[in-house]
């Protein structure tokens, strides 16, 4: 049996934008599960991700990473659990006054205590393949969004996260750019990594899919998928 | 016209300076929380991404003090020229070198310094950082595991210190050194041991004086700016409302601070 990964336990969560918030959910999490998200408003499904990704406090309930209860009264004690989950979403930025290079590769130079942000050939081999390995030396307003969303898919592969989470991509990426991501998220999920996304490729869900989570006017359902 | 029930009108106001109280004694208790937590985590020192924190703190220096320099400079050669032409023209009165080095040293430097570092430093913090927090950068961060107090703010918070002590020193020198340089060369003034009389008066209390004031400055400048900036919301509106309340609490703070450590010295 597959270990828990992220567990949830009677989670609360206010609603943000125009959506519902989510009410007295519980929802597991296991090691290798690939999780599709499917609802009536983007909004809870976002706020379910951000749930995920420790962003949003809960009014009620509580969320246990491997076991261990996950403490919201500061800041710093979320800190490890994020550094495990890869958050590829609608909401995610590079920060504005670092150059592409030094977005990608400063969580990793940070952990391994280096100087230096120069960006490693294994990372420029993913820069190529989504065309920006010329723009390392640009800050993100100076590039175009669809360039800005694959410096975020980058940084957040290289991560070494043990969840990905995964929001819709096609509309800031080009058609290229789209299927690499599709298809570099795909080997990443081949060294048995868990993901949860909400982005509706049939293709995708009918080949990778585990589970479904189905939000609808606030309440959660997972639906076990194979 | 209706007129309001006096006992009304009295309870408001009571209300309104009740609410304003508590709101200013609130802030500037999370003000003192937030500086606490910013020096001890200066203290605290981890391994963990301690390269990476040099290099955005020697960044921070470059930003404060190295750019600062082209106007710092300026402004103490004409502050220094002008106070040592006119005091020098009552220097049979008073010892000008004494009176150099209490405006110039003890007082005036370390204000003025101040004034240009939150001018230029200051409000760019507070910007940058609302910037960041409406952005969402500083989710990025966290996202990324990474503590942003510890390699955002701490960074800020030590490159301004170090920078103002610097400045200070600077503007000290050029003032003195400088001023007397042109009204040496460009005015027909007697200017006979100047420097003597400059060195007569500096005492060990003046340069300490001057240093724990840059300190403090330093410290509290980077304080305010970071804290206004954190404050600021998901509007991007608020950004310049945060910035313009943090330039002026900077300032008044500074002042508060040199009249406190001037009362204490030299009382």
């Amino acid at each position: 049996m597959a270990l828990k990964l992220v567990e949830i336990k009677g989670y609360s969560l206010a609603p943000i934008g125009r959506g519902n918030g989510l009410r007295n959910f519980d929802c597991t999490i296991s090691e290798g599960d690939v999780i599709y998200i499917e609802g009536d408003r983007f909004d809870d499904s976002h706020l379910f991700l951000r749930a995920l990704a420790a962003l949003e406090k809960p009014q009620a309930g509580v969320l246990y990473y491997r076991g261990e209860a996950l403490d919201f009264s500061d800041y710093r004690k979320l800190l490890p659990y994020k550094r495990k989950v890869g958050y590829i979403s609608a909401d995610a930025t590079l920060l504005s006054n670092r150059t592409i290079g030094e977005n990608i590769m400063w969580q990793r130079y940070y952990l391994e205590g280096r100087k230096s942000l120069k960006v490693v050939d294994e990372v420029l081999n993913l820069c190529r393949i989504f065309g920006i390995e010329d723009k390392l030396d640009l800050r993100p307003s100076q590039v175009f969004r669809d360039e800005v969303r694959a410096a975020i898919i980058i940084r957040e592969l290289i991560k070494g996260a043990e969840i990905l989470l995964v929001e819709p991509a096609r509309d800031t990426l080009s058609r290229v750019h789209y299927d690499s991501a599709v298809q570099l998220t795909k080997e990443f999920l081949s060294k048995k990594v868990t993901a949860v996304f909400s982005f509706s490729d049939e293709a995708f869900i009918r080949e990778a899919a585990t589970k479904k989570v189905r939000i609808i006017e606030g309440k959660l359902e997972v639906i076990a998928l194979k | 016209m209706q007129i309001r029930n006096p006992l009304v009108v009295m309870s408001d106001f009571a209300g309104r300076v009740g609410r304003r109280t508590i709101e200013g004694v609130s802030h500037y208790l999370d003000l003192s929380a937030f500086a606490w937590r910013m020096i001890r985590e200066m203290f605290r020192w981890p391994r963990e991404g301690r390269s990476l924190l040099y290099r955005v703190t020697l960044e921070q220096v470059y930003f404060t003090a190295v750019q600062a320099l082209w106007v710092v400079i300026p402004v103490a050669l004409i502050l220094g020229t002008s106070l040592i032409m006119q005091f020098s023209k009552v220097s049979g009165q008073f010892d000008l070198g004494k009176i150099i080095v209490v405006i110039i040293v003890r007082e005036l430097g370390p204000i003025t310094t101040a004034l240009i570092v939150i001018l230029r430093s200051a409000t760019a913090v507070t910007i940058e950082t609302g910037y960041m927090n409406v952005l969402r950068e500083m989710e990025t961060l966290e996202m990324g595991g990474i503590d942003p107090l510890r390699l955002y703010a701490l960074p800020r918070l030590i490159g301004m210190m170090t920078a103002m002590v610097c400045l200070v020193f600077i503007f000290a020198t050029s003032a003195i050194l400088g001023g007397y340089a042109i009204v040496w060369m460009s005015t027909n003034i007697a200017m006979q041991n100047f420097l003597l009389q400059i060195a007569k008066a500096l005492t060990p209390e003046d340069y300490i004086v001057s240093a724990l004031k840059a300190l403090f400055f330093g410290v509290a400048i980077a304080v305010v700016s970071l804290f206004r900036g954190f404050s600021v919301g998901r509007s991007i509106t608020e950004v310049p409302v945060a910035t313009s309340k943090g330039a002026v609490e900077c300032l008044l703070i500074c002042m508060v601070i040199s009249g406190i450590l001037s009362f204490l010295f030299y009382l």
